[in-house]
C-alpha cells in the first residue's frame, strides 16, 4: 500500500470510480434528506397552517394530525431502510475500489 | 485484580445504601411495599454492577476504555444507542406531557427521533471512517490539530455537561417522588453508579448497561400498553373514543378552558395542537435544534467508533431507530392510557409536570395501590426509570471524559504524544472530574428548574459542533479558521441567547406579576359575599402569598446578566444560532487560508468514502 504518498490520495480522489461512488451517495442521501425534512416540516408547520386538516377525524375519533405525527416513525424508518438497501450497490463499488488500491493499482 | 476488588467494594456501599430503610421518605409507594421496591432496585443495580465487573476484567487498553475494542455488532450498538438516547425525560416526562397536554406531547418527542435521519445519511459513516474516539478526531483530521482538538473538546464538554445536569437533577427528583429516597442521596447514588460503570468498565460496561436498560425499557413499555389496551380488545379507535368521553378528561379540559362549555367538543382539543406548544416559531426553533443537534451530540457520535466499519455503523443507526421509534410510540400510548385510567387532574395533582404518569399507570394496571402486583409493577417501572437515568448519564460522562482526556490532554496539550499508561490515567482522572462536577452542580441545583439545559445542549450541538463537522467532511474550502469560529461562535451565541431568553428568571417581572395577582385577588375578595367564609379565606391567603413574593423582590431587580426583561422571545436559540454557526464557518473559511486543510482534503475525501486506513476492531 502506498497510503503515505500524498499523490496517491489525489489520484484516488480524482478517479472516475470514486467520483461515481460520491455522486450516487450524495444523490441518494440528499433526496432522502429532503423528503424527510419536508415530511417533518409539515408536522411542525401543520398545526398552524393546516389546522382544519390536522383536526379532521379519519378513523373513528382519531384525527389526521395524531396519525400524521405518529406516522413520522414508520416513515423515517422506511427512508432509513431504503438508504441501507440502496447503499448495498454502492458498497460493492467501494469494495472494488479498495481492492484495486490494496493491489497497488494507484 | 484491583479493579474487581474496587468494584465489589463500591457495589457493596451502593447496595447497602439501597437497603437502608432510614433513607426512605414518603412516596408513591406505600410503606408496606417499600422493601419490595428496594429489592427490585437492588437486584437491577447488582446485575449491572456484575456486568461492569465482567467488563472491567476484559478491558486492557485505552482503546477498550473508549470504544470497547471497536468490534461491537450493529444490533448491540443500535440497542446501546437506544439506551444512551432514551432518557428519563422521554419515558417519564413525555408520557406525562401527553397525559396532560395530548397531541403537543407527541409533537415534542418526534423531533428526538427524526434527528436520526441526518445521523444516518450524513454523519455515521464518515465519522466511523475518519475518527478514532471522538468528534474532535474528525475535526482535527484536516484542520489544525491542537486548535481543532481544543475547540471540539470544549464544545463537547459543554454539550455533555448541559445534558448531564438535568438528567441527574431530574433523576434525583423523580426517584424521591417514586420511592422516597432523599434528593441528595438519589443524586449521590446516580453519580456513584455512573462513576463505577465508566471508571471501571469504560465503554464496554457502559454499552452493556445501556443495552440492558434499552431492552428493559422497551419491554416495560410494551407490557403497559398491552395491559392498557386489553380491556378494549386492542381496538385503538375505540380506546380513543372512550378517552374522548372520559369524565376526568372533561374536568381537565374545562379547568384549562373555564370559559368554554365542557364536553366532547372541548375534549377533542386534547388531540389537537396548542395546549402546550403555543408559539409556532418556538416550535420550529426547538424542532430544528432537536433534529440537527442529535447529529452532533458527542455521546451519540462516540458510539460510531465502537463498531468495525461504516456498514456496521449504518446498520446500528437502523437498529437504534427501531428501538427508539418503538419505545417512543409506546410512550405515546402510555400517555393516553394514563389520561384515561388515572385521569389528567390526578396525575397533575401528584406532579405538576406529569412525570409520574407512567409509574402511576403501572400501579393501577397491576391492581392499584393496595395490591402486591400493582406495587410490584410500580417498583419495576421505577427501577427501569432509575436504570434509564444511570445509563444515559454514564454515556454522557464517558463522552465528556473522552473530550477532556483524549482531545484536550493527549491531543492539545501533549500533541498526541502520550504513552498508553498516561492515556489510561488521563481517561480515569477526567471521568472522576466530570463525575464530581456533575454531582456537585446537581446537589447545588436542588429546587432549581434546569430543564431548559436539555434544549441548550441540543442547541449548542447543532450550532457549534454540527456546522464544523458537516462542513469539514463535505466542503473542500472549509478550514481551521472556519471550524474555530464556528465552534466558538456557535457555542457562545447559543449560550448567550439562552442567558437573555425567557428561560432565565427576571425578578422584576416576577414582582410585577405577583402585584397584579394580588390586586386581582383583592377584587375577587371584594366581590365575594361575606357568608362565603371558606372561599374568602382561601383567596386572602393566596393574596397574602402573592404580596409576600412581591415584597421579597426589590424594585428594579435584574436577572443574572443584569436584564429586567428578556431580550429575545425564543426559549430555544436554535433558529438564530444554527444558521449563524454555519455562516461563521463559511465566512471565516473564505476569509482566511489554511494550506493544511486544503492539502488534506483529497486524503480525507478518499478515506471517508472508502474506509481505507480505518482502525482495526476487536470482536465481541
Amino acid at each position: 500500500m502506498a497510503s503515505n504518498d500524498p499523490d496517491v490520495w489525489q489520484i484516488l480522489n480524482q478517479s472516475d470510480a470514486l467520483h461515481r461512488i460520491k455522486r450516487k451517495k450524495y444523490t441518494l442521501a440528499l433526496t432522502l434528506l429532503l423528503i424527510a425534512a419536508a415530511y417533518y416540516a409539515t408536522l411542525l408547520l401543520g398545526p398552524t397552517s393546516l389546522k382544519l386538516l390536522f383536526s379532521l377525524p379519519i378513523a373513528g375519533e382519531l384525527n389526521f394530525g395524531t396519525v400524521f405525527a405518529i406516522s413520522q416513525y414508520p416513515f423515517c424508518g422506511l427512508l432509513a431502510f431504503i438508504y441501507l438497501r440502496k447503499m448495498r450497490a454502492v458498497d460493492i463499488e467501494v469494495d472494488a475500489l479498495v481492492t484495486q488500491f490494496r493491489q497497488g493499482e494507484f | 485484580m484491583k479493579i474487581s476488588h474496587a468494584t465489589t467494594a463500591i457495589a457493596g456501599v451502593i447496595l447497602a445504601f439501597l437497603s437502608m430503610p432510614s433513607i426512605a421518605q414518603p412516596s408513591v409507594v406505600s410503606g408496606e411495599f417499600q422493601s419490595m421496591t428496594f429489592g427490585v432496585f437492588g437486584a437491577l443495580v447488582a446485575f449491572t454492577l456484575a456486568v461492569t465487573w465482567w467488563a472491567a476484567r476484559r478491558n486492557r487498553s485505552v482503546g477498550d476504555f473508549y470504544t470497547g475494542g471497536g468490534g461491537i455488532s450493529g444490533l448491540k450498538n443500535g440497542l446501546a444507542i437506544s439506551g444512551d438516547y432514551l432518557s428519563a425525560a422521554a419515558f417519564l416526562g413525555v408520557s406525562g406531557l401527553i397525559a396532560l397536554y395530548g397531541f403537543d406531547g407527541i409533537l415534542y418527542v418526534v423531533g428526538f427521533f427524526v434527528g436520526f435521519v441526518p445521523v444516518l445519511l450524513l454523519i455515521a459513516e464518515p465519522c466511523r471512517n475518519l475518527g478514532r474516539y471522538t468528534l474532535s478526531d474528525v475535526l482535527a483530521f484536516r484542520n489544525g490539530f491542537r486548535s481543532s482538538k481544543t475547540a471540539g473538546a470544549i464544545s463537547s464538554v459543554c454539550v455533555a455537561i448541559f445534558y448531564l445536569i438535568p438528567q441527574v437533577v431530574g433523576g434525583g427528583v423523580i426517584i424521591k417522588a417514586l420511592v422516597g429516597i432523599e434528593y441528595e442521596v438519589s443524586v449521590l447514588l446516580v453519580g456513584a453508579l455512573m462513576l463505577v460503570y465508566v471508571l471501571f468498565g469504560g465503554m464496554r460496561a457502559t454499552t452493556w448497561v445501556q443495552l440492558i436498560k434499552a431492552v428493559l425499557l422497551i419491554g416495560s413499555c410494551f407490557v403497559l400498553v398491552m395491559f392498557s389496551w386489553a380491556p378494549f380488545g386492542f381496538d385503538v379507535p375505540e380506546f380513543v373514543k372512550r378517552l374522548l368521553h372520559n369524565e376526568a378528561l372533561t374536568t381537565h379540559m374545562h379547568l384549562m378552558f373555564p370559559d368554554k362549555a365542557a364536553g366532547v367538543d372541548l375534549n377533542r382539543q386534547f388531540f389537537q395542537p396548542g395546549l402546550y406548544l403555543k408559539n409556532p416559531m418556538e416550535q420550529l426553533s426547538l424542532g430544528l435544534a432537536l433534529v440537527l443537534g442529535t447529529a452532533a451530540m458527542p455521546h451519540v457520535l462516540m458510539r460510531f467508533f465502537t463498531v468495525r466499519d461504516a456498514v456496521t455503523a449504518r446498520s446500528s443507526v437502523l437498529w437504534a431507530m427501531l428501538g427508539i421509534g418503538v419505545c417512543h410510540v409506546l410512550i405515546v400510548f402510555i400517555g393516553f392510557a394514563a389520561a384515561y385510567y388515572i385521569g389528567s387532574p390526578a396525575i397533575a395533582a401528584f406532579d405538576k409536570g406529569g412525570n409520574l404518569a407512567a409509574p402511576l399507570l403501572a400501579q393501577y394496571l397491576g391492581g392499584g395501590t393496595d395490591s402486591w402486583l400493582g406495587n410490584f409493577m410500580l417498583a419495576f417501572t421505577a427501577a427501569v426509570a432509575f436504570a434509564t437515568i444511570v445509563a444515559v448519564v454514564a454515556g454522557l460522562t464517558l463522552a465528556a471524559a473522552s473530550a477532556l482526556a483524549h482531545d484536550l490532554y493527549v491531543g492539545a496539550i501533549q500533541q498526541g504524544k502520550a504513552t498508553e499508561r498516561q492515556q489510561a490515567i488521563a481517561a480515569r482522572i477526567a471521568t472522576l472530574l466530570v463525575g464530581v462536577l456533575a454531582i456537585t452542580v446537581s446537589l447545588l441545583a436542588k429546587g432549581q428548574n434546569v430543564a431548559h439545559l436539555v434544549g441548550l445542549a441540543y442547541a449548542v450541538a447543532a450550532s457549534a459542533n454540527l456546522p464544523a463537522l458537516l462542513l469539514t467532511i463535505y466542503w473542500k474550502q472549509c478550514n481551521t479558521w472556519g471550524v474555530l469560529s464556528g465552534v466558538i461562535g456557535g457555542t457562545t451565541l447559543a449560550i448567550g441567547l439562552v442567558l437573555v431568553s425567557p428561560n432565565m428568571t427576571y425578578p422584576d417581572q416576577v414582582r410585577q406579576t405577583a402585584l397584579t395577582t394580588a390586586a386581582s385577588l383583592q377584587k375577587q375578595i371584594d366581590l365575594l359575599p361575606e357568608q362565603n367564609a371558606v372561599q374568602r379565606q382561601a383567596l386572602i391567603s393566596q393574596k397574602e402569598q402573592a404580596q409576600l413574593t412581591a415584597l421579597a423582590i426589590p424594585e428594579g431587580a435584574t436577572s443574572m446578566v443584569g436584564l429586567r426583561e428578556p431580550l429575545v422571545s425564543l426559549r430555544n436559540p436554535g433558529l438564530i444560532s444554527i444558521p449563524a454557526g454555519f455562516i461563521l464557518v463559511i465566512v471565516f473559511s473564505l476569509l482566511f487560508r489554511d494550506p493544511r486543510s486544503q492539502s488534506m482534503w483529497a486524503e480525507m475525501s478518499v478515506r471517508q468514502h472508502t474506509g481505507i486506513g480505518i482502525a482495526a476492531a476487536e470482536s465481541h
